[in-house]
C-alpha cells in the first residue's frame, strides 16, 4: 500500500479489494471473493450512513424477513466504489434499536436488482463514489453472509493499516518533491532551501514521515490480539501527520502548489479521501483509547 | 459584537441594513454562498457592484473627489460588516482597490478621466501582472522587459498567476525600463490593453477544478507612453503603495464571523454519530469557539487599526499581521468545514458554477457540495498578495527590528 501512495496510483484497491475482500473472506463467501480476487466481479461494501457520521454501530436501514426471501430497506450514503460495482454487500438491521452493536446482518445484493437506486459522484481524489437507495430490494434469505457486526472488526483494522501505508506513501512522494523543490527553487538569488525558516518546515515535515512509519510499522507487527487497536491508533497518527505535511508541500510550492499540474495537490486530495477511511481522526483515536 | 458606536454610526448602520434587504437580489447572494474559488466571477460581483455604484457606495475606498463617499473608517467597517453579515459578494478588488487607488494617487489629470469611472462602472476590468515564473516573492527580480520606442513600451515577458485576465480589458503591469540600475529603480508601473495583438493566455487550472488564473505571454506587446503611472523607474514605489492595500485596509473579521456563524448553525443539522447533533459534541464546539475568539480578535485588531487611519496614519506593517492572522484563520475555518461534513465533505464536484439552475446536484446538502472546493482554493490565501512566510519576514524587520 505504501508503494501505491508513492506512486499515486489512482486504483480502487482499498475500496474494491481489500474492503469488501475481507469482510467476505471473513465470511467464507468464497463463491463471491473468488471473482473478486479474479478482477471479473467488482464488489464494494455498502455500510455507511449520513445519520451515522462515523459510528459503525448505527444502522438504519432495515432487513425484514418475507417468506424465504429478504426485503431491504434504506440509503447507505459514501460508498466508496459503489458507482461501478456489480455486487453491493450491505449491512442491513434485523432487530434492535437503530444504534444497537447486536441485530445486524450483511446481505449480497445484485447492482443491478429492483429498487436499488444509485448516484455516483466523484470524490476529492477523482475516484468515484455513491449514494445507493434500496427501496423494497427483496434477495433470497441464503444472500446473508455469516457473521455480525464484529465480522467488520477486521475489516475496519485491516483498511486502517492500508490506508494508513497508502498515506505513509503520499507522505515521502510530497516530501521527496518538495526537498528537491526547495533547493532547485531560486528567490531572492537563494534557494528556498537556504532560508531557515524553510529549513525548519522542512525538517518538521521529515520528523512528521519518519514518525509515521514508525506507526505503520508498529501496527503491521501487532499481535492479532492487539492489532485492531494498534491500526486505529496509526491510521489516527499518520492522518494528522499526513495533512500537515500536504499543507506544508502546498506552501512550500508557492503559486505552482495550488495548481492540478503537479503531483502535490492530487495527493493531498487522496489524503483527505483516506484520512475518512472508516472514520475522521476522533473516531479512530476513540477505538485506540476504548479498546486499551 | 456591539461595539461602542455613536448614535450616527447606529444610524448609518440600519440605513446600510435597509438598503441590502431592499436592493442585494437573493440570485447574488446564493451566487456569493456558491462560490468556492477565491475571486467571484464577474458575472455576480459585475451586477452587486452596479447596484452599490447606483447608490453611490461604491468607491468608499477612494478619495471623495473621485467618488469616494468620505465614509469615516468605522463607517467603512460598519459597511463591510453588514455586506458580510448579508452575503453580499465580494466586489473584485482589482480595480476598485488596486488600480484605481493608484490611479488617484499617482495618475495624471488625462489617466483619471480615461479610467477612474470605467472601473466604477464595470466597463473595464482589469488584472495584475506582477508574478512571473521566476519572480514571486522576490518581486523587484522581475525581468519583463519595456523598451521605449517614441511614444510607446515595447513590453516582452511572461506573467504568471495572473487572476482573471481572461476577463481584463487592462493590466496593470510591472515591467523593467532600466536593467542598469539597482533592480527596484529599474521598475515602471504600465497599463496595458488587453485586447491587442502579442497577449496570449493560458489558463492554470487550480486543485478543486476552478480557473481563476492564468500565465499571460506578452509578446512585443505595446503600452503607450500616456499610460505609464508615475515616472519611468517609479513602478517600485507605486507597488509597494498598492501591496498595502491588498494586504490591509478593508476588514476581513466579519466575513470570517459570519462564516463560522453560518457553521455554527449548520453543525446544528449534521449528526453526531453519537447521539444528537455534531454542534453539541464537546470536542467540535471547542474548536469551534476556538477559531471564534481568534476572528474576535482580528476583528478588534481591525478595528485598532481603522481608529489609527481615522488620525490620519497610513496603513503600514499592521497590514501584514492582518494578512497574517486571517488568511490562515480562514484555512482553519474551511477545513473544519469540510470536516463538519463527514464523508459528505469529500464530494468534489468539478462542473461550474456551483450555484444556479444548472449547478449539479449536492450530495446531502449544498453546503457540504462547496467544503471541499472551498477548502482546497482556500490554500492559497497563505500564498497571494506576499506569502505568510514573506508577512512574517517584513513584521520581523520593520516591526521587530530584529
Ligand atoms: C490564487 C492566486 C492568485 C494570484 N493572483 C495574482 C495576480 O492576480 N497577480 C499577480 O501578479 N500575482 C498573483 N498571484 C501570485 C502570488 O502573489 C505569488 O504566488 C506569491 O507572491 C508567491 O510567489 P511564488 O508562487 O513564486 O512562490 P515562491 O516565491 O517561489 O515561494 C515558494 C515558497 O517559499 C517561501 N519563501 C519565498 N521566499 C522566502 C523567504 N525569503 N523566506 C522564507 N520563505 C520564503 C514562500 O513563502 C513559499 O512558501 C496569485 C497567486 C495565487 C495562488
Amino acid at each position: 500500500m505504501e508503494a501505491l501512495g508513492r506512486g499515486l496510483v489512482a486504483e480502487p484497491v482499498l475500496d474494491a479489494a481489500i474492503i469488501p475482500g475481507t469482510l467476505l473472506d471473513g465470511a467464507g463467501a468464497t463463491a463471491l471473493l473468488d471473482p473478486l480476487m479474479a478482477g471479473t466481479t467488482l464488489v464494494a461494501l455498502a455500510h455507511a450512513e449520513r445519520e451515522a457520521r462515523y459510528n459503525l454501530a448505527h444502522v438504519g436501514t432495515t432487513a425484514r424477513p418475507r417468506g424465504d426471501t429478504v426485503v431491504i430497506d434504506g440509503i447507505k450514503s459514501a460508498v466508496l466504489a459503489g458507482g461501478a460495482a456489480d455486487v453491493l454487500i450491505v449491512s442491513a438491521r434485523q432487530s434492535g434499536g437503530t444504534r444497537d452493536r447486536d441485530g445486524i446482518g450483511f446481505f449480497q445484493v445484485p447492482a443491478d436488482a429492483p429498487g436499488v437506486d444509485r448516484r455516483s459522484y466523484r470524490l476529492a481524489d477523482g475516484s468515484v463514489a455513491a449514494e445507493i437507495a434500496f427501496r423494497g430490494v427483496e434477495v433470497a434469505a441464503s444472500a446473508q453472509l455469516p457473521g455480525d457486526l464484529d465480522s467488520l472488526t477486521p475489516v475496519v483494522a485491516t483498511a486502517r493499516l492500508a490506508a494508513a501505508a497508502e498515506m505513509l506513501g503520499l507522505m515521502t512522494l510530497l516530501f521527496d518533491n518538495t526537498l528537491s523543490y526547495v533547493k532547485t527553487r531560486t528567490q531572492f538569488g537563494q534557494s528556498l532551501g537556504s532560508f531557515q525558516v524553510i529549513q525548519h518546515r522542512m525538517t518538521d515535515a521529515y520528523v512528521l514521515v519518519e514518525q509515521a512509519r514508525s506507526q505503520v510499522v508498529r501496527a503491521a507487527l501487532a499481535p492479532a490480539d492487539d492489532f485492531a487497536r494498534a491500526a486505529a491508533g496509526a491510521k489516527a497518527f499518520v492522518a494528522e501527520a499526513a495533512l500537515t505535511v500536504a499543507h506544508t508541500a502546498v506552501q512550500m510550492h508557492g503559486g505552482m502548489g495550488v495548481t492540478d499540474e503537479l503531483v502535490i495537490g492530487h495527493a493531498l486530495k487522496r489524503i483527505r479521501v483516506l484520512a475518512l477511511t472508516f472514520g475522521d481522526a476522533t473516531a479512530a483515536l476513540d477505538d485506540y483509547r476504548r479498546a486499551a | 459584537m456591539d461595539m461602542s458606536f455613536s448614535a450616527s454610526d447606529l444610524g448609518f448602520r440600519d440605513e446600510v441594513r435597509a438598503f441590502l434587504a431592499a436592493e442585494l437580489p437573493q440570485r447574488l447572494r446564493d451566487g456569493m454562498n456558491g462560490t468556492p474559488s477565491v475571486f467571484v466571477e464577474p458575472e455576480i460581483g459585475l451586477e452587486w457592484q452596479r447596484i452599490l455604484h447606483a447608490r453611490g457606495w461604491l468607491a468608499y475606498q477612494w478619495p471623495v473627489e473621485h467618488g469616494g463617499t468620505g465614509w469615516t473608517p468605522v463607517q467603512r467597517y460598519i459597511f463591510e460588516k453588514e455586506c458580510a453579515l448579508a452575503d453580499a459578494p465580494s466586489l473584485s478588488v482589482l480595480g476598485l482597490k488596486l488600480v484605481g487607488p493608484v490611479i488617484a494617487h499617482y495618475g495624471t489629470p488625462a489617466q483619471k478621466s480615461r479610467f477612474l469611472d470605467r472601473i466604477l462602472t464595470g466597463e473595464d476590468l482589469w488584472c495584475q501582472g506582477y508574478s512571473e515564473p521566476g519572480s514571486g516573492s522576490d518581486l523587484a527580480s522581475l525581468k519583463t522587459r519595456a523598451i521605449r520606442n517614441g511614444d510607446k513600451y515595447i513590453v516582452n515577458g511572461t506573467k504568471i498567476w495572473t487572476t482573471h485576465a481572461h476577463y481584463a480589458d487592462w493590466m496593470f503591469c510591472l515591467a523593467r525600463t532600466d536593467p542598469d540600475v539597482k533592480p527596484q529603480a529599474g521598475i515602471s508601473f504600465l497599463l496595458i490593453d488587453m485586447k491587442q495583438p502579442g497577449i496570449t493566455i493560458r489558463p492554470i487550472i487550480g486543485m478543486a477544478g476552478d480557473h481563476e488564473v492564468n500565465q499571460v505571454f506578452l509578446d512585443d506587446v505595446e503600452a503607450l507612453v500616456e499610460n505609464r503611472v508615475g515616472e519611468e523607474g517609479q513602478g517600485w514605489t507605486i507597488a509597494k503603495f498598492l501591496l498595502e492595500n491588498e494586504r490591509g485596509g478593508s476588514c476581513a473579521a466579519p466575513r470570517l464571523i459570519a462564516e463560522l456563524d453560518r457553521m455554527e448553525r449548520l453543525s446544528l443539522a449534521q449528526p453526531s454519530g453519537i447521539n444528537g447533533a455534531l454542534g453539541h459534541d464537546t470536542e467540535f464546539s471547542r474548536r469551534m469557539a476556538r477559531l471564534k475568539l481568534e476572528a474576535e480578535a482580528l476583528e478588534m485588531t481591525e478595528l485598532r487599526v481603522l481608529g489609527e487611519l481615522a488620525q490620519g496614519r497610513k496603513p503600514g506593517p499592521q497590514t501584514s499581521l492582518i494578512k497574517l492572522v486571517a488568511s490562515s484563520l480562514r484555512q482553519h475555518i474551511d477545513e473544519l468545514a469540510v470536516e463538519m461534513f463527514g464523508y459528505d465533505g469529500l464530494q468534489l464536484a468539478t462542473e461550474r458554477p456551483l450555484y444556479g439552475n444548472e449547478s449539479p446536484e449536492p450530495i446531502g446538502s449544498k453546503p457540504a457540495q462547496l467544503a471541499m472546493p472551498t477548502y482546497l482554493n482556500s490554500r492559497a490565501w497563505t500564498i497571494f498578495g506576499g506569502s505568510n512566510e514573506v508577512q512574517k519576514n517584513i513584521i520581523a524587520k520593520t516591526v521587530l527590528g530584529l
